[in-house]
């Protein structure tokens, strides 16, 4: 169908294309995540490629019936989201997950919102950084239906309650561990966490480290035998 | 339509930017009808170039000797080292011309998505340039991209406690621009980094 109309965006992505054109990934609202050509867009002194960078909210006209559409209008639609120290590469981070785990082209308003409350803030700082990363992770896995259930458990057959243990069982969710809840193994969870995952709060150091981990179990098999560029690059920038 | 020698050629000069089937039907012409001379010059120093130039062992920039002349040219300021994107970036500060340090070249920006690391740019040999030669400072020149920017902050993050202060590059508003035109980004950068006069 052809889109007649502008739509929000954020680029994700650009590489150079042929001579003078920029392919973009884009989020957009009504396609989710859409790739397309903006033609002639490394012309003329570069003047369109500046609003075509990451972070900065666009407003954008794609045309094209394939899956490869072309980028028509577009212009700015708010000060662009300039992202600095660590929220730089915390923002390279969400932008690599998105387009290696979105479906192209599928509407998913869930993680645009995600996206922007994301950029929002990273840019107010590194001290929300971590928390907001979470939260955003857990929307996008949400929205993709990768999250197991957060408060049910055992086959949607009891809830979790924060003093005992959960197990991560691949495909169907959590499944509460009998027994001693100090035994903490490496795919196993504090009903504590879960709950505050589920409720989006991430006030606790200790929830907030587990829910690190719980993350990158979940995000794992998702991106099969191939590492996330920017987790690797954040790592060598500031784990030295 | 042509022969295949002919139309090898035409089908070879389309590698180059801009140069669509029909500039390159005519480039082919024009070499095979009028100017042949010309055409074996082309050749010869193509095969030649191709073969012999490579990467300065000090700055990465592209030269058929060991070293650049810019790396060694002893009045060039050893002090001060520009860091940039791309050989035509030093070709871009040679010629505004007010600039008499050393610089290094990281062949591309880091990206993530592209797969593009920090082995990719030498940065590991512009650290170790860092420790052996007496640079003061170390201005950072890529792009005022996001790539560009993560770049910026790689290098200076990895040149901290390294003793060398780390400069970037001041983003804004262009000689003869008129502030209406410009874009939000650009602007706010430009009064976040305004000066006292």
């Amino acid at each position: 169908m052809t889109q007649d109309r502008l739509q929000p965006a954020f680029v994700l992505h650009t590489r150079p294309f042929r001579d003078s054109s920029l392919l973009v990934d884009l989020l957009s609202t009504d396609l989710g995540l859409v790739r397309c050509v903006a033609r002639g867009a490394r012309q003329g002194k570069r003047r369109r490629e500046h609003s075509l960078q990451p972070f900065s909210p666009l407003l954008v006209e794609l045309l094209g019936r394939g899956d490869l559409k072309t980028l028509g209008r577009h212009e700015s639609a708010g000060a662009p989201n300039w992202l600095k120290g660590k929220c730089l590469y915390a923002g390279l981070y969400a932008n690599e997950l998105m387009v290696r785990l979105l479906p192209v082209a599928e509407t998913n308003v869930q993680v645009f919102a995600a996206y922007q409350q994301l950029l929002q803030q990273l840019v107010s700082g590194e001290q929300a950084m971590e928390a907001a990363l979470r939260r955003f992770e857990v929307q996008l896995l949400d929205s993709i239906g990768f999250l197991p259930p957060l408060t049910r458990c055992n086959g949607d057959t009891l809830a979790i309650e924060p003093q005992s243990l959960y197990a991560l069982v691949p495909d169907s969710g959590f499944r509460l561990v009998a027994g001693g809840a100090e035994s903490q193994r490496y795919f196993e969870y504090h009903g504590k966490t879960l709950l505050a995952m589920a409720a989006g709060d991430y006030s606790d150091e200790g929830v907030l480290q587990e829910a690190k981990r719980l993350v990158r179990n979940l995000l794992a098999p998702h991106l099969g035998d191939r590492p996330l560029q920017s987790r690797e690059l954040f790592r060598q920038v500031y784990d030295r | 339509m042509f022969s295949p020698l002919i139309e090898n050629l035409i089908q070879a000069l389309r590698c180059l930017p801009g140069v669509g089937p029909k500039s390159a039907q005519r480039m082919a012409m024009h070499l095979l009808e009028r100017d042949r001379e010309a055409a074996a010059q082309l050749a010869e120093r193509l095969t030649l170039a191709i073969e012999k130039v490579g990467h300065c062992s000090k700055c990465r920039t592209m030269t058929e000797a060991e070293t650049c002349a810019l790396c060694d040219n002893p009045n060039r300021d050893a002090s001060v080292l520009c860091v940039v994107e791309t050989p035509a970036d030093v070709l871009a500060i040679e010629q505004a011309g007010n600039f008499h340090g050393r610089y290094f070249v990281l062949l591309g920006h880091l990206s993530p998505i592209d797969g593009v690391g920090p082995g990719d740019l030498g940065i590991d040999l512009l650290m170790s340039r860092l420790d052996s030669e007496p640079v003061e400072e170390l201005i950072i020149a890529t792009n005022p991209t996001v790539e560009g920017e993560a770049t910026a902050q790689f290098i200076a993050e990895r040149a901290r406690g390294k003793g060398v202060k780390v400069s970037r590059i001041a983003h804004g508003v262009p000689i003869g621009g008129e502030l209406e035109y410009i874009d939000g980004g650009t602007l706010a950068h430009a009064f976040s980094s305004r000066q006292v006069i």
